[in-house]
């Protein structure tokens, strides 16, 4: 009787370790992990003497910062069912602003401070407009930032006339260039942000609301939700983090240039998407889009110390984005039966 | 799920390992370089770990004649027994600056870099400096501002090339009565388009061309935004003779324009040498250009990188001039690539 007790017990407790273990691995945040740390390993296998390096590893950090903060933002966004494709020009358009300020002889405006609340205000400003066309007009997302991705790529295209900016200061450069200790700046600005972000979506009303807006935009509004005044604050957060990604661009190469932050939506949607964060909406978390742009940046690195042909480097990469993007899309499915 | 995550985690493995495989430098060498002696030289600090490896980053490979000069200097690397990893910067700084700092951690013996914009280089150039890896720029001159430090950087002469262009011009349309020029130019903030620009004028002073330029347009040194801006010129001038433009590709993009237009009596004038352009003037189609010698330009940095990397190159010249060719159709048909 007894030993017929004890192993009913020992199934339970089997069962129970399996479905922890299932539930581990059913989480979208550690299946994100997990393919980072193989990711990682499979790299610090094949060239542990490049790959592995502090100095290898520091620049890493380093590259993936500018993307990973553009991912806050574009996070936001997406998690309401949004998207927006004018971050690039938006870091352009307010670098070359702050830029062109610094290196003015105007003493009030060429102050480090001045210059970069200017810069990242013009670049909330935009956000607003775009906040605005899309909550109170009711565009498209996708057009709205469109538009905006044009005109302002245009827009620094005129302000600078087509020439770069350099030479901007030794008090910018500490955004881009300098240390705290053995660590860059500039991941620890990224470090500092993805905190503030979790804490927002985690354990505010504000976050709640954008994961409500994601889930169904027609029943958070008439759930008493004020959907407009969150959509407009989710597009000024997302060109906040454009703005300050673009000052940390400039100030790793010392100038603006006017086409810089090319491609860099592209870079920030698969980053996400990676991570886990949902295209559609109200799904994913922003921890799993930190390791979405960790995996990128690390993957970038890894197939020129893997030497791969140029040629093929977009294709590698490409694969990879459908891999994990389908491993995804699959584990929704069977979560859902 | 649990199938469908293995897949994954398989195929992400798989694919590393496999292009790990496929790749060129083997990791066995990579090994072995922290292994061997240094020597007391700081030049020769890189080759004295033994890699036998130039890295070359591109501003971008769209351009045909870049492909061109990437093979070239591949094949030259080969012959002096290095091997190559090529990257591509598509047009970014902060994409250039990424690419050296993967090629420093390679170890690489040294680089030869195709700079983006002049300015943006500079922290990009200080990052090699501060590894003790020498770099080469070809194909754009910098100004390094003291900051940083060159091997040698090699260029063509623009603007002697687009006097000659100019001066050419002048022969072309010597008969025509009233002769309209348009001249298409190139991005912006490029010396490129600064020289050529300045170099046709300086060959057409004094003639009865210098006043015949009638518009200037800007074709970015793209087909296909030539092609568009041609078209606009099109409708607005009923007659152009000459069009200038200040690269190939703008020049096909242009020609594609004319040839829809039925412009059969405007000639065409490029730069660069592309086997595109070079083809069309063998067939009449684009009446000239002025070839750059792409393959010197490549080869001649490939040739200071590695003696850089052995160091060899104390004496290296801190610019080098490469010069061009006027291609025609007396000399476009069977034209050796320099």
């Amino acid at each position: 009787m007894e030993n017929s007790f004890n192993a009913e017990a020992e199934k339970g407790r089997n069962v129970k370790v399996q479905s922890v273990l299932k539930k581990f691995i059913n989480n979208d945040l550690s299946r994100t992990l997990i393919i980072f740390l193989v990711l990682c390993i499979a790299l610090g296998i094949a060239r542990p003497a490049t790959f592995l390096t502090t100095s290898n590893l520091i620049n890493v950090l380093s590259q993936i910062s500018v993307n990973g903060i553009m991912v806050i933002g574009m996070t936001f966004i997406l998690l309401t069912g949004g998207i927006d494709i004018s971050v690039g020009s938006v870091a352009a358009f307010t670098s070359m602003i702050t830029a062109m300020l610094l290196v003015s002889k105007n003493p009030f405006g060429s102050n480090i401070v001045v210059a970069l609340i200017v810069g990242i205000g013009v670049g909330v400003l935009i956000g607003a407009l775009s906040g605005f066309f899309v909550s109170k007009i009711e565009l498209q997302p996708f057009i709205v930032t469109l538009a905006m991705m044009t005109i302002f790529r245009g827009m620094t295209m005129v302000i600078s006339q087509g020439n770069p900016v350099s030479q901007l200061g030794d008090a910018f450069s500490y955004i881009g260039v300098k240390y705290l200790g053995p660590i860059p700046i500039n991941v620890v600005i990224m470090i500092a942000f993805y905190a503030l972000a979790y804490y927002i979506l985690e354990h505010t009303c504000f976050g709640r609301y954008v994961y409500a807006i994601g889930g169904n935009k027609e029943a958070a509004r008439l759930s008493g939700i004020n959907t407009t005044k969150i959509i407009f604050g989710i597009y000024m957060i997302c060109a906040a983090t454009a703005s300050i990604a673009g000052m940390i661009l400039a100030s790793r190469v010392n100038s603006a240039t006017p086409t810089a932050g090319n491609g860099t939506e592209m870079d920030a949607i698969a980053a996400a998407v990676i991570g886990g964060v949902s295209l559609t909406g109200g799904k994913g978390k922003i921890l799993g889009a930190l390791i979405g742009a960790f995996i990128i940046g690390v993957l970038n690195n890894g197939l020129v110390l893997l030497g791969i042909d140029v040629y093929w480097t977009q294709v590698v990469k490409g694969v990879i984005i459908l891999l994990a993007v389908v491993a995804d899309m699959l584990s929704k499915r069977k979560a859902a039966k | 799920m649990k199938k469908s995550f293995a897949a994954v985690l398989s195929g992400v493995l798989a694919t590393l390992l496999v292009a790990g495989g496929c790749s060129s430098s083997s990791p066995a060498a990579n090994n072995t370089a922290a292994n061997s002696e240094a020597a007391p030289a700081s030049s020769a600090a890189a080759a004295a770990s033994g890699s036998k490896e130039i890295g070359i980053v591109f501003t971008d490979l769209n351009n045909p004649v870049f492909v061109e000069m990437k093979e070239a200097m591949e094949a030259k690397a080969k012959e002096l027994g290095y091997t190559t990893t090529v990257l591509n910067s598509s047009d970014s700084s902060d994409t250039e600056l990424q690419n050296v700092q993967n090629l420093i951690s390679k170890k690489v013996a040294a680089i030869c870099l195709l700079p983006n914009d002049a300015d943006s280089a500079v922290n990009t150039v200080k990052a090699a400096n501060n590894a003790n890896i020498p770099i080469v720029g070809f194909n754009r001159v910098i100004d390094t501002k003291g900051e940083c430090k060159f091997v040698t950087q090699d260029v063509t002469d623009n603007v002697s090339g687009a006097v000659e262009a100019g001066k050419y011009a002048v022969q072309l349309l010597k008969d025509v009565k009233d002769p309209k020029i348009v001249i298409l130019r190139g991005t912006s903030g490029v010396d490129a388009d600064k020289q050529r620009y300045d170099g046709f004028v300086q060959g057409i002073k004094g003639t009865p061309l210098e006043k015949a330029v009638i518009a200037q347009v800007n074709g970015k040194f793209d087909t296909q935004e030539g092609f568009t801006v041609m078209q606009n010129v099109i409708q607005a001038q009923p007659r152009i003779d000459l069009v200038y433009a200040e690269n190939d590709t703008m020049a096909l993009g242009a020609l594609q324009a004319l040839e829809a237009a039925n412009r059969k009596d405007t000639k065409i004038i490029g730069y660069d040498g592309s086997k595109e352009c070079v083809q069309k003037i063998a067939e009449g189609k684009i009446t000239a250009t002025i070839a750059q010698k792409f393959k010197a330009l490549g080869t001649t940095a490939v040739d200071w990188a590695v003696k850089a990397a052995e160091g060899k190159a104390d004496n290296a010249p801190p610019t080098i001039s490469i010069g061009t060719e006027l291609v025609t159709k007396d000399n476009a048909q069977g034209y050796v690539f320099k």
